[in-house]
């Protein structure tokens, strides 16, 4: 019996994606008799990839426009990419707008007038596959895959909120000033967490930085908290040091995870 | 209890605070010309599509049941030419609920259940011809009935029900889903 520990990444593809990963990600865990994916994955989740698609639908709900959203996108986002230039932003209206005939939309904004405005229904569609999205994935996080395991204490699983329309996804993390349940755990394993903070590459990137000093902190200084910041920092180390025996962590994001299972003997698998 | 509609969201009149409806209306029972068959509820509060619809056909929700009944007559038809493999007449019905689909979508503000029923259905039925989705005039129709008798069904139901008709034909999300989607998955990493 093969087991696959799902870290966030497939996690992701699986339940929010539509560009063929998805599919890549099914068929991989097809390879597997059993699914395992932790609360600590489904955590991350929440407040990534599933707070952005939020953010987006409340976006489109609050400008009914699909321009100005993806605008929005341009400006807010950190790394702005090829596809939301002004240009490829007109060009994926249009390409929405080639889908209507012609003559349709001419005599449907003739009767219903701003309800047939394109820019509203552009917006208004993509919106509501990306709340489909959402609903898809979170609200049956305890159904999918038998349910969610390896449970957070301090964690506080809510779900998503409806408030008038608008997707709120808070709570979306621990309580401050919590000291992480996972701390107890780890700190009876200081040799294992020496072992994975000994085989974080030296990239300079700031995460890597960041989650070398929280696994320093588990190893040397015990009686500090482990802050909800502490735990996100530790990402990728937890699904190496809490990996059932046996199973293997499937990721698309082994650049980062391999060389911290390999300092266990953790199996590591891409889709 | 299926198939009734919450009278109060019908009217538009505001949910109180205590998330209670505004109105409540004891359903009556109904007659008349209304072919479907349909459900009149027990309880005080709710009435059939029908029965709304009667009550104000003028009305956002009156005139999409009138819409949605039309589309599914159409279907009736197009199911019918197939089932005699008769491909020009069924293809050219289909044609026809395209056209009838892109109008249903300017009902998709009487909530996220009919706008995403609405657009799925009309991606879906964008393909070239019927017979590269024989199967999906059935689903279509199974799925637009239940819109029909109860147009505010959960979204979660409407989920399951979008799902339906892409098991009968690939849908294409919509221009622009993926690149949003990956810029807004691009920024956690």
């Amino acid at each position: 019996m093969t087991t696959a520990f799902l870290e966030t990444t497939v996690l992701t593809d699986y339940c929010l994606k539509k560009d063929g990963s998805e599919k890549t990600a099914r068929a991989a865990l097809r390879r597997f008799s059993k699914i395992i994916v932790p609360q600590f994955a489904w955590k991350e989740f929440k407040r990534g990839p599933l707070h952005t698609y939020a953010w987006m639908h409340n976006k489109l709900l609050d400008t009914r426009s699909f321009t100005a959203s993806l605008s929005a996108l341009q400006k807010i986002s950190r790394t702005p990419r090829r596809y939301f230039t002004s240009t490829i932003i007109q060009s994926l209206h249009t390409a929405f707008v080639n889908g209507f005939d012609g003559v349709t939309i001419k005599d449907l904004q003739a009767r219903y007038g701003a309800k047939a405005n394109l820019d509203t229904l552009h917006a208004d569609v993509l919106r509501l596959e990306l709340k489909r999205a959402i609903h898809a994935s979170w609200p049956r996080r305890e159904k999918l895959f038998d349910g969610v395991h390896h449970r957070l204490s301090c964690y506080p699983d809510a779900q998503l909120v409806d408030d008038e329309g608008r997707i709120e996804t808070k709570p979306d993390d621990c309580p401050k000033g919590a000291d992480c349940c996972l701390k107890a755990q780890l700190t009876t394993r200081r040799q294992d967490v020496a072992l994975v903070r000994a085989r974080l590459p030296k990239d300079g990137r700031p995460e890597t930085s960041k989650r070398f000093r929280v696994l320093r902190q588990i190893e040397k200084h015990q009686s500090r908290v482990m802050t909800p910041k502490d735990c996100r920092d530790f990402g990728d180390a937890y699904f190496v040091l809490f990996c059932p025996p046996g199973a293997i962590i499937l990721t698309t994001n082994s650049r980062d995870i391999q060389p911290l299972a390999n300092a266990l003997g953790v199996s590591v698998e891409t889709p | 209890m299926a198939d009734v509609i919450d009278l109060g969201k019908f009217a538009g009149m505001a949910r109180t605070a205590s998330g209670t409806d505004a109105v409540n209306v004891q359903a009556s029972e109904e007659t008349g010309s209304w072919t479907r068959s349909t459900n009149i509820s027990g309880s005080a509060g709710f009435l059939s599509a029908a029965a709304v619809r009667k009550l104000d056909d003028e009305s956002p929700i009156g005139k999409m049941l009138e819409l949605v009944e039309r589309i599914l007559k159409r279907l009736e038809i197009c199911m019918e030419h197939l089932n005699q493999q008769e491909m020009f007449s069924s293809d050219d019905e289909l044609m026809a609920c395209k056209r009838l689909l892109s109008e249903l979508l300017m009902f998709r503000e009487v909530n996220d259940s009919v706008g995403l029923i609405a657009w799925t259905a009309y991606q879906a039925s964008q393909v070239e011809a019927i017979t590269d989705a024989p199967a999906l005039p059935e689903v279509l129709h199974r799925v637009l009935t239940r819109l029909w008798s109860s147009p505010f069904m959960r979204f979660d139901e409407a989920c399951l029900l979008v799902e339906e008709i892409e098991g009968a034909v690939p849908v294409a999300p919509a221009s622009g889903f993926i690149e949003v989607s990956e810029e807004l998955l691009t920024e956690q990493t």
